[in-house]
């Protein structure tokens, strides 16, 4: 099967259906086609520039990641194949049971809950590899992100000049199995 | 019960005012014609409220005489001048909107505001300084397909239109005072300038209000040495003399603190207004001590937040005891919070008062949108009738200001104290205030994108003594050879007002980001403030 031996398909919203899967180097296409369809605004509020495009060593650096040190789950809408987000971690040198978070999900797929369900895998697989908390630089008007933050945890502030650093303990979900993902 | 979370209303017995800026203006005329409504010193003009409200009344019907309609968007590009007051007043009455366009301003940004707003007229001075109007409009006009005419002030366009207004035209009569009757431009984080529209309702009270914790009377003649082109000068300035029937004192075209000094003293004002940086000017200038300045009594710091020794010689020897600081954003009319006359230095000068009346103001958690305890630090959010009605032609950027509930989120960080006080402890937007002037550094690194040699730019502000903050930028160059700081200011010039123009340009190989890739500004201003030298001084964080 394309991409990942192992996947979960979800079904965030209105009758669509999600795939998500851990993200592997021969992705680099299917992020250079979220990151285009990224607008200006969306684009500035993930990198804090309007990044014109991902260079081949931040491609590598994005794609080519070891699932414990360094792990993203990518979204992939189930009928079409068309690529609708990246949610990643790295873990932090200074606390190994921290890491910072980052999300991107295509303007088109906005507020569909595509963000939740990339976090909340994420957050799965930051569990599994030992993982307790997640740092969260964003920019103090993006209220989407505050909202998504504080879906998956009980979150803290830090003022970071026009940033804000949140730290998000990371809960268990209600009622779900915090096991491996389902294969098939 | 009330007092443990940040939500305050200013509950008020003095009821908002109903009415358009021009029947509010035609009382007072009526009330108070033959009091000094507006002396002009550089043009030697000097207007009771009759003569005033006859010129006003004129030119509003030479607006309509030309063809504008309520609705239309007419722009006035011009430093302090009579004429700026009677546009104001004029095109309010023939229920034009106004778009303030800033003097300092240069092609670009012009060209924006122009299109964006559609702007069937505009009316310009010649030039001033090192500023040539006339030049910039000829470049930009054929660019503006819906600029129709342009009138230029100090020349036989002014003088043709005001003639037009002499005949039988009747102005509109089916005005409301929840229309919109002018349009701002303020930037923000998204690189382009929004157009903050404002209505009748909006500013009308937001002034009257101010003169109200002021104190103005028919008898209060105020100084405002501060532009027109922002709310400083037209609401907390023209609009909160107008509805007291108060005197509009302008003595220069634009700042300058001996013409300042000579106004107050020469028309006894009893009022002053200016951000810190004017005052400090103002106090430091040869022969300050020779000026009678024993009129004043009041008046208003706003812009950024004033040092204490400064606001101790205000007081002092500014005679200015019931001087004021108000707090706001042009998106909110401006003023949410104000200090009252009988505030102590401390309050004066830690906080930014407490909040206005008929405004409701609270402080969030910005994760969970919940109001937080007194004394807790979150985003301040303010709701009533002094929020603007939205961007002009931009849903969606005012979707993103202005929450369900109607609270503007400002992107200030604020605390509120358990006798309601304010103090703005931080700023969540990526801003830099330099002399008061709020800078967006997104808008510098778009414009700065065009630069052929720029393969990618940060700006940030770093602290000066002079201005409180000064403009950085960081360039990485398109081909590896360093970048010429001077071709990279001469690009800019002309084409974006000067007080954008970075101050220092630093090439680097790479801007430094977190792992998963955002760019972190504040080890960047950390590292210009190293590389130049200066103390790390406190930063307006307002």
């Amino acid at each position: 099967m394309p991409g990942g031996r192992s996947f979960r398909t979800v079904t965030p919203h209105d009758g669509a259906s999600v795939r998500l899967r851990p993200i592997v180097p021969e992705d680099k296409p299917l992020l250079v086609d979220v990151f285009e369809r990224l607008s200006e605004q969306s684009r500035y509020r993930r990198f804090f520039t309007n990044l014109r495009q991902l260079s081949p060593a931040t491609l590598s650096h994005f794609t080519e990641v070891d699932h414990s040190n360094r792990e993203a789950i990518i979204a992939i809408e189930s009928t079409s194949g068309q690529p609708l987000g990246v949610a990643r971690y790295i873990r932090s040198s200074d606390d190994p049971h921290a890491a910072e978070v980052a999300v991107a999900v295509i303007d088109d797929w906005h507020r569909r809950g595509v963000g939740p369900a990339l976090l909340a895998e994420l957050r799965t697989r930051a569990r599994q590899e030992g993982i307790g908390r997640f740092v969260a630089v964003v920019q103090a008007g993006n209220r989407d992100a505050l909202a998504l933050a504080n879906g998956i945890g009980e979150g803290s502030l830090r003022v970071a000049g026009p940033n804000l650093e949140l730290v998000i303990e990371l809960r268990d979900p209600e009622g779900l199995p915090d096991g491996p993902v389902r294969a098939g | 019960m009330s007092n443990r979370i940040s939500y305050i209303h200013g509950t008020s017995s003095t009821p908002l005012l109903g009415e358009t800026v021009g029947a509010n203006f035609d009382r007072a005329v009526a009330a108070y014609p033959d009091r000094d409504a507006v002396l002009v010193h550089h043009q030697r003009i000097r207007w009771t409220y009759a003569e005033f409200g006859a010129r006003v009344d004129r030119l509003a019907r030479a607006l309509v005489a030309i063809g504008l309609q309520p609705g239309d968007r007419m722009g006035i590009w011009a430093p302090n001048c009579a004429e700026w007051l009677l546009v104001q007043y004029a095109s309010a009455k023939a229920g034009v909107i106004l778009v303030n366009v800033n003097p300092a301003y240069r092609t670009s940004e012009l060209e924006y505001a122009l299109n964006q707003s559609g702007c069937r007229l505009l009316i310009s001075a010649r030039e001033f300084k090192t500023s040539d109007y006339v030049a910039m409009v000829n470049e930009v006009a054929p660019r503006c397909p819906a600029l129709e005419r342009v009138v230029y002030l100090d020349s036989g366009d002014w003088e043709e239109l005001y003639a037009r207004g002499g005949g039988a035209v009747s102005l509109p009569a089916q005005l409301q005072f929840d229309d919109p009757i002018n349009i701002q431009y303020t930037s923000g984080t998204t690189g382009f300038p929004k157009g903050a529209t404002l209505t009748h309702h909006n500013i009308l009270n937001n002034g009257f209000f101010i003169g109200e914790t002021c104190g103005y009377t028919a008898e209060d003649r105020v100084c405002i040495p501060v532009p027109f082109y922002h709310c400083f000068g037209m609401v907390l300035g023209n609009l909160a003399c107008t509805t007291h029937g108060a005197c509009i004192v302008v003595p220069a075209p634009s700042f300058d603190p001996q013409s300042t000094l000579q106004a107050v003293r020469d028309d006894r004002c009893t009022s002053l207004y200016g951000v810190p940086t004017m005052f400090i000017a103002e106090l430091d200038s040869p022969h300050f001590d020779d000026f009678d300045l024993t009129s004043l009594r009041t008046g208003i710091m706003a812009g950024s937040p004033c040092p204490v020794e400064v606001m101790r010689k205000v007081i002092e020897r500014m005679h200015m005891a019931e001087v004021t600081i108000c707090y706001g954003m042009t998106e909110t009319s401006p003023v949410s919070t104000q200090t009252s006359a009988d505030d102590d230095v401390e309050h004066r000068t830690s906080t930014v008062g407490r909040v206005h009346p008929h405004v409701e103001i609270k402080i969030i958690d910005p994760t969970s949108g919940m109001c937080v305890d007194r004394g807790v630090p979150g985003e301040l959010c303010t709701r009533g009738y002094s929020v603007m009605l939205g961007y002009w032609d931009d849903p969606d950027q005012t979707m993103e200001a202005i929450d369900r509930a109607g609270w503007m989120h400002t992107g200030d960080l604020a605390t509120m104290d358990q006798d309601g006080y304010v103090k703005i402890v931080g700023r969540s937007k990526d801003m830099i205030i330099r002399g008061g002037e709020n800078i967006y550094p997104r808008e510098i690194e778009e414009f700065l994108y065009g630069h052929p040699d720029v393969r990618d730019v940060q700006v940030v502000g770093v602290p000066d003594t002079r201005y409180g903050e000064e403009i950085a930028a960081f360039v990485i160059p398109r081909t590896g050879d360093a970048i010429d700081a001077d071709s990279v200011r001469e690009f800019c010039r002309g084409k974006i007002a000067h007080y954008k123009i970075p101050r220092y340009v630093f090439p680097v190989e790479e801007f430094p980001m977190t792992v998963t890739g955002k760019i972190q500004k504040f080890k960047l201003r950390d590292q210009a403030i190293e590389w130049l030298d200066l103390e790390q001084a406190i930063v307006p964080t307002a």
